[in-house]
């Protein structure tokens, strides 16, 4: 923290830091429902500028984190309702966006700064999670597609404006470590095995939407992977520029 | 500390402080899935304190000698980890350099959630609680193997050269078990890899003052409670110490 700065900006500043943490909560629960169009209305930033990212590459400006991002989520839980409803009729009517998945991220070992100029803020989170739903696709994870469900390990690192009085997300990059099954025995065990006895793998249609900037961002853990710092922790800043955003 | 009144500008410090103790154990904790235990004493340890101590279940690190040597042991270690990992996989990991290859292997994760801070009326001292959800992948004598670990960080600070620093703690787990089995049944361990013999070989410091800070959950574990939680106060001597007290944890 800036010594320098008055006392209201430094004011100013304590709530930035603790709205941003707000607002990337409201972010979990709200992706945790399905609800990824009133997101983007409600908590992110105006600016065209805005992007998300996850390994497989960056999306940017506000049309294509709309329909791309969010979009996609909710196409896909239309789909799967209409299969879902198949095998009980009884969740007919209901809301199709939450009954597709249960993806919850929680927040931990948060490391947040607000620039001098008080206009933006960064935050970087551990974010372990749990991810489940009634109908799974076959995917490496889950070759059968039997309901299972899997832990999430992942960091996050966000920009965040503070625009007409609240503070918006900017910039969101989700940067997965590893996910395996709740009802796996041991991953890490499991995984050295597949790299003394490599299996061939079945081939899966993992479409995934359009990027901007194709990745991989990341890569996920590996017991023969260098370390991977995707998303170093912000340190204090005057104002927001390239070196200084995720 | 009761109807303690502060200014403006002391709430306005308070809360930075706050803020800065929370990004300090955030950095910690990115510091440990970056396998960067050679940096972390310089980094985030007093150096004004004799008495700085680390605990974990089984007793202290105690004094600067012995909280160094136990990052120093724990760099020492992801080393070895990674040459073996590098002579296992020469087609992956051949071509690597030392500094290349180090990392290479264990993969901690030590999410700090629940944060409760409190931070002295003098504003020299701060104590803060974590509740701590993780998992870790570790190379041992059976090669990978991945664990679950519950438990907490209770940890006191100290204010130097205006900035905070650790000054005392403790690191105790009620789960620290291996992914797949059952916590209420004694481990069972993997067969050991002659790949990885060498680290049945590596001792890792004991620690200096050694005692039972908390007993692993068992389903004959008597009730045991979480580390104390942090109380308001105006300055440390009238609070209680996460340190070495009678080498038992602060109940």
């Amino acid at each position: 923290m800036n010594k320098d700065l008055s006392l209201s900006e430094k004011l100013h500043n304590a709530m930035f830091s603790q709205q941003a943490e707000n607002t990337m909560a409201r972010h979990c629960y709200m992706h945790a429902g399905g609800f990824g169009s009133e997101e983007v209305d409600l908590i992110w930033s105006k600016h065209e500028e805005i992007t998300w990212a996850h390994s497989f590459g960056r999306m940017r400006g506000h049309e294509h984190v709309r329909d791309n991002w969010a979009g996609s989520l909710e196409e896909k839980a239309r789909a799967n309702f209409e299969k879902l409803k198949q095998a009980f009729p009884e969740v007919s009517g209901m809301d199709a966006r939450p009954l597709m998945e249960y993806a919850l991220h929680t927040l931990t070992s948060s490391i947040a700064e607000v620039a001098d100029d008080g206009k933006t803020a960064r935050i970087s989170w551990y974010t372990p999670g749990v991810i489940f739903s009634y109908l799974n696709v076959p995917g490496p994870m889950n070759p059968t597609g039997d309901r299972e469900g899997a832990w999430i390990w992942e960091r996050y690192g966000c920009d965040f404006v503070w625009e007409d009085g609240e503070c918006k997300l900017l910039h969101m990059q989700v940067a997965p470590d590893y996910m395996g099954p709740m009802d796996g025995l041991n991953g890490a065990a499991r995984t050295y095995e597949s790299l003394i006895n490599p299996q061939p793998m079945p081939e899966f249609d993992m479409a995934l939407p359009p990027v901007d900037d194709p990745g991989p961002l990341n890569y996920e853990y590996s017991p023969v992977r260098a370390v991977q710092n995707p998303l170093p922790w912000p340190e204090p800043y005057v104002s927001m520029d390239k070196l200084n955003s995720y | 500390m009761q109807n303690r009144q502060f200014s403006m500008e002391e709430l306005t410090q308070r809360w930075e402080d706050q803020r800065a103790i929370k990004n300090l154990m955030g950095k910690y904790a990115n510091c440990l899935i970056l396998n960067l235990e050679g940096e972390m004493f310089d980094k985030f340890w007093a150096k004004t304190r004799e008495d700085i101590c680390l605990g974990f279940n089984n007793g202290w690190y105690n004094g600067a000698e012995s909280v160094g040597g136990y990052y120093a042991a724990s760099r020492a270690r992801n080393a070895l980890v990674a040459s073996l990992l590098q002579k296992r996989f020469p087609d992956k990991l051949g071509s690597l350099n030392e500094e290349e290859l180090y990392g290479i292997g264990p993969f901690k994760v030590r999410p700090l959630a629940c944060p409760v801070i409190e931070v002295a009326s003098d504003g020299e001292t701060a104590k803060g609680l974590w509740c701590c959800q993780g998992a870790y992948n570790e190379i041992g004598v059976s090669g990978p193997m991945a664990y679950w670990t519950w438990g907490y960080f209770a940890v006191d600070f100290v204010r130097e050269q205006g900035g905070w620093k650790i000054w005392h703690l403790q690191y105790l787990n009620d789960i620290d078990a291996i992914c797949g089995q059952s916590w209420g049944k004694p481990q069972e361990e993997y067969p050991a890899l002659p790949e990885f013999a060498p680290l049945g070989e590596f001792k890792m410091p004991e620690p200096n003052v050694p005692a039972t800070l908390r007993e692993y959950y068992s389903p004959r574990r008597p009730l045991t409670p979480a580390p104390r939680i942090p109380e308001e106060y105006d300055t440390f001597s009238e609070t209680f110490s996460y340190g070495v007290q009678d080498g038992r944890a602060s109940a």
